[in-house]
């Protein structure tokens, strides 16, 4: 057998594999023919050599048999995981944080910083009226009334304060997870 | 000797020559035909399993009097199979011994 009949009869042995397996498969023979000219030998005695090229075309399907190609797919799929960040993920990071988050969260914390500044003065002025109504006033009743009222919005004031400070936190702790993850995983 | 048989051995074979240093497969091919009575052909299947299930990487060298080479090294991954495989075959073939040694008495 030539190495052009060895060469067909293989290929078409190979029939049911892709395309680039078979262009891979057969420019191995191929090479290993010109190294047998090398050292010297026809292109009988190779292909004699190389032994059936039925025989070796079911070995090479016996090998790309199902686990095998499904662990290349896996592979391929982990491969990227493992991949440092992208200069895209790194740029809408740090982008995303430096003009969106940042601000906004200063702007937040001004926001939360002022409630709770607010409460405090609210309370104050409520303790303050009832002191005062307590020791001096003629307009006793009428004070102390809305010195009790402000004291109520000042405790209610204080819950809302509560909730907007806690939620903040977990807003932010949110936000440094979340981009954690994106830096680790991509977009 | 049947074909079966030593198919399964062959893989350790390779690994083994890949151990001493980079090759090609004609190189492979030869060493091996060379000590087992085999066809040069058998030998290109393994490589080409061996290198899509991580156990050799493969590169091209430029030959002189020839087409370029594509050469075959074991990764750690191999290497770690190699040590596997062999610690396996040593204790088989040790209780084979055993076994044909013990029909002969």
């Amino acid at each position: 057998m030539t190495k052009k009949e060895y060469l067909d009869k293989l290929a078409k042995e190979l029939g049911s594999m892709s395309y680039n397996d078979v262009k891979d498969i057969l420019s191995d023979i191929e090479n290993h023919f010109e190294e047998s000219k090398i050292a010297g030998k026809t292109e009988e005695e190779a292909a004699a050599q190389l032994g059936d090229p039925s025989e070796l075309a079911a070995d090479y399907k016996e090998g790309m048999t199902l686990p095998t190609i499904l662990k290349k797919k896996e592979q391929k799929a982990a491969a990227p995981k493992a991949q440092e960040p992208t200069s895209q993920t790194v740029c809408f990071v740090l982008l995303i944080t430096l003009f969106v988050a940042i601000p906004a969260w200063i702007t937040l914390l001004g926001i939360v910083l002022g409630i709770t500044f607010i409460e405090l003065a609210v309370a104050a002025a409520a303790l303050a009226l009832l002191i005062t109504c307590w020791f001096y006033g003629p307009f006793l009743a009428s004070g102390l009334l809305f010195g009790l009222a402000l004291l109520f919005f000042a405790v209610f004031g204080y819950a809302v304060t509560f909730f907007a400070i806690k939620y903040f936190i977990l807003g932010t702790k949110w936000y440094i997870e979340s981009m954690k993850k994106i830096w680790k995983n991509g977009i | 000797m049947n074909s079966q048989f030593k198919k399964g051995v062959l893989d350790l074979c390779v690994l083994t020559i890949l151990a001493k240093g980079d090759s090609y497969g004609y190189d492979v091919a030869d060493t091996l035909s060379g000590k087992i009575q085999m066809s040069d052909g058998t030998v290109y299947p393994i490589l080409r399993k061996l290198a899509s299930d991580g156990y050799v990487s493969t590169y091209l060298k430029e030959s002189q009097n020839g087409p370029p080479r594509k050469y075959y090294h074991l990764t750690d991954l191999g290497r770690q199979k190699l040590d596997a495989d062999k610690k396996e075959w040593d204790e088989f073939t040790k209780a084979v011994k055993g076994i044909l040694e013990d029909e002969d008495k």
